[in-house]
């Protein structure tokens, strides 16, 4: 059984859901923040992390970075490197909740929306399950990835 | 020895009476001896040579005198010579033996003089004891006649047994001095005689000697003649490289040297190729008649009639047969076939010759002779073609050979070239496959460049475009008031105290009475709150995080709105709170 839960969780099926899953949410996400720049710079401002001449270049930069991101994971090109840099984003994006968490700052995630319900360590959880999906994106996504083709025209030149 | 004082004849107790009837007696025998004396001079005068001298001397000598025998040995470089008269038939082969050792007794070698003396006479009967000579010798005479001949001459006894007399010894050294004298002329003579014989040898040994040394000058005029020409056409021919030159060279040498008027050359290859002619003073049909098959085949049938003699490589023939000169081509009154190697032969002719002699073995010599260096030179000319034929095609393969180098070393570099982009394209093929199946920083870094440009271009061209750098960090910095000092101002509410953070955090705590303005809702707040007051009030603010100057930003709103007395609380809630100042919660 647990063979078979480790074949189902090491199967790329379930790869591909989560890549799917997490391309789509961060480009879901994305889209509400390039709208509002200005809304997201503040809510970047209110985590009290990020230098305050650095905020609006980070809520211009970052959105376009997740759309990116989610939109290659969906396509299935650079799979790996786009699962890292969400990786890396989640990381930072479920610390800077943590220290919140911890300075009891009265802030929402603003994830999604600039106002959300304020962040709790439910949005930690959230976050700590969107890092295992995309890690599980990254070692076990094998099918329905343009780069297959792409890679396949190459080992014919290769060869 | 002793000689008798006395008269032969007249006995010596003669007296003086009886002298006057001796004398005429002794006057005719003077007058005998004189007479003898003068037959024997005029016998010895007419003689012709020593042996025939001693022939008449002996008897002329003997019978006056009446001796009983007598011998004459001549001894001379040529051998004994004897003569002897009176003596049994052995006589003459004892002299043989003895003879020379008789001469060599009176002329012994030592004693010998240097200059020729008189004749030695001796008379007397002790010369009979003498073992040297015969029994009964009376008398010896001793004859130098030069410095190798000697004659020795002995007489017997007298038939009346007397001794012989002053006067007969008188006698006899007369006949002594005339033989001696006849004895040397006769030498003499046969010596000028030898001499004369001798030089006449030699004089014919010089004319023949003479005559060969003619012959050898002649014969090594013509070698001359022969070398020179020789060597005059070996050099005429050493410098020339072309065939055809070399014919028209040595045709022209030829008849030079034999006088002819007219010559031709043809050298013939193998196959059917084109023959080389060379032709002087013919008619120009002759040079067709010769490169023609016809004539071809007119030569070639020489070669064929001589069979065992046809000139093989380098060999030449002379062609001496009328019938055959007249079967070849082209006139020609001397004609030689050649052969240059196993594929080239040919033939020349020469005609009209000037002298009109035929030509001498020598003369035909000298042709094969050079027609020998003109063979050498034709092969040479052949080889040097030859040669220039290979050198000319190796230069063409070696231009070849060097365009085909070139190539191959550009097809080597074009090889290298698509071999080290191949392996580029391999190599960037599977940096390709590599990043596509692990995470690279070059990806990473794409996407973010890729996020920063679009957000940039989206920001600047978008309805809801921002600064990216906020405008209070090129402004001024506002005003600022300690806490200590904006504490009594707040408390005696001479000064206004705005909360420009936002709502979240003011309701987590704040300065009493502050007014909280946060800038999303400026307008709204202030409208309610704060638009009654005058310009001159005092407005105090604070509100600052790490990430947002809330405080200035707000502080920039009511400036423009009018409000001259703004100030920011140094230190903003943190330094109020410091100082222990209330904070409400």
């Amino acid at each position: 059984m647990i063979a078979g839960f480790m074949k189902l969780l090491t199967h790329p099926w379930p790869a591909l859901a989560f890549r799917l899953y997490i391309g789509g949410l961060f480009v879901y996400a994305a889209m509400y923040k390039i709208n509002y720049a200005a809304e997201f710079s503040a809510t970047i401002a209110s985590y009290r992390l990020a230098p305050y001449w650095a905020v609006n270049a980070m809520a211009v930069f970052m959105p376009w970075t997740e759309i990116i991101c989610g939109t290659l994971l969906i396509l299935g090109l650079r799979v790996k490197s786009a699962a890292a840099l969400v990786t890396a984003l989640l990381t930072v994006f479920t610390l800077a909740i943590i220290i919140n968490l911890l300075r009891n700052a009265p802030i929402s995630c603003g994830c999604f929306h600039t106002i959300e319900d304020p962040i709790s360590w439910w949005t930690v959880l959230r976050d700590l399950t969107w890092i295992a999906m995309t890690l599980h994106v990254y070692h076990f996504d094998a099918i329905l990835r343009i780069d297959q083709l792409f890679i396949g025209k190459l080992k014919r030149i290769e060869s | 020895m002793s000689t008798s004082k006395t008269m032969p004849g007249i006995p010596a107790a003669t007296t003086a009476a009886g002298l006057d009837e001796r004398q005429p007696l002794a006057f005719e025998h003077r007058i005998f001896l004189l007479k003898t004396l003068y037959e024997a001079s005029g016998e010895l005068a007419t003689a012709n040579n020593t042996t025939d001298i001693l022939n008449r001397f002996l008897p002329t000598t003997m019978g006056p005198l009446g001796l009983t025998f007598g011998f004459a040995l001549l001894l001379r470089p040529t051998g004994l010579h004897i003569e002897s008269l009176g003596f049994e038939k052995n006589a003459r082969a004892h002299f043989e033996r003895t003879g020379a050792a008789l001469v060599t007794k009176f002329f012994p070698e030592q004693t010998r003089p240097a200059h020729i003396e008189r004749p030695c006479v001796l008379v007397g009967r002790h010369l009979a004891k003498d073992p040297h000579l015969p029994p009964g010798t009376n008398a010896v005479i001793a004859i130098p006649i030069d410095a190798t001949s000697h004659a020795v001459l002995g007489f017997g006894p007298k038939l009346t047994d007397a001794p012989i007399s002053e006067v007969e010894d008188e006698l006899l050294r007369g006949l002594a001095a005339n033989l001696s004298l006849a004895l040397r002329k006769a030498c003499n003579e046969e010596l000028i005689k030898n001499l004369n014989s001798t030089l006449s040898k030699k004089n014919q040994w010089m004319e023949q000697a003479l005559a060969r040394m003619q012959q050898t000058q002649e014969e090594l005029a013509r070698r001359a003649f022969q070398l020179m020409t020789l060597y005059e056409t070996a050099f005429d021919l050493s410098g020339i490289t072309d065939p055809q030159t070399v014919l028209y060279t040595f045709i022209l040498r030829l008849m030079g040297t034999f006088s002819y008027s007219n010559g031709w050359i043809a050298l013939y290859g193998p196959g059917g190729s084109q023959p080389d002619i060379a032709s002087r003073n013919l008619p120009p049909e002759t040079a067709t008649t010769l490169a023609s098959a016809q004539g071809r085949n007119q030569i070639l049938a020489r070669f064929v009639e001589l069979k065992d003699k046809m000139p093989r490589a380098n060999q030449s023939y002379l062609l001496s047969d009328h019938h055959a000169l007249k079967q070849l081509p082209a006139q020609a009154d001397t004609a030689v076939l050649f052969a240059v190697d196993e594929d080239w032969h040919g033939a020349i002719g020469l005609g009209h010759s000037l002298s009109g002699d035929p030509m001498d073995e020598e003369t035909k010599h000298l042709l094969l002779s050079l027609a020998g260096t003109f063979l050498v030179t034709l092969a040479n000319t052949k080889r040097i073609q030859m040669i220039e034929r290979l050198n000319t095609d190796l230069a063409a393969r070696n231009t070849d050979l060097l365009t085909t180098l070139d190539k191959l070393t550009s097809a080597k570099h074009e090889i290298s070239l698509l071999t080290e982009t191949r392996q580029r394209i391999i190599g960037l093929v599977q940096g390709e496959v590599a990043r596509v199946r692990r995470a690279s920083w070059l990806d990473v870094s794409l996407i973010i460049i890729a996020g920063a440009v679009l957000g940039l271009l989206f920001n600047l061209t978008g309805p809801s475009g921002i600064d990216l750098i906020p405008p209070s960090v090129f402004e001024p910095a506002p005003t600022t008031i300690a806490a200590p000092k904006a504490h009594p101002m707040i408390r005696n509410k001479t000064a206004v105290i705005i909360d420009a953070r936002p709502a979240e955090f003011h309701k987590q705590g704040h300065i009493p009475q502050a007014v909280n303005l946060p800038q999303e809702l400026f307008d709204f707040v202030y409208s309610m709150k704060l638009a009654d007051l005058a310009p001159e009030t005092p407005l105090i603010i604070y509100g600052r995080t790490i990430s947002r100057h809330y405080d200035a930003e707000v502080a920039r709103e009511l400036e423009l709105l009018g409000h001259e007395n703004i100030m920011v609380l140094k230190g903003g809630l943190a330094a109020w709170e410091n100082a222990g100042y209330e904070v409400t919660r």
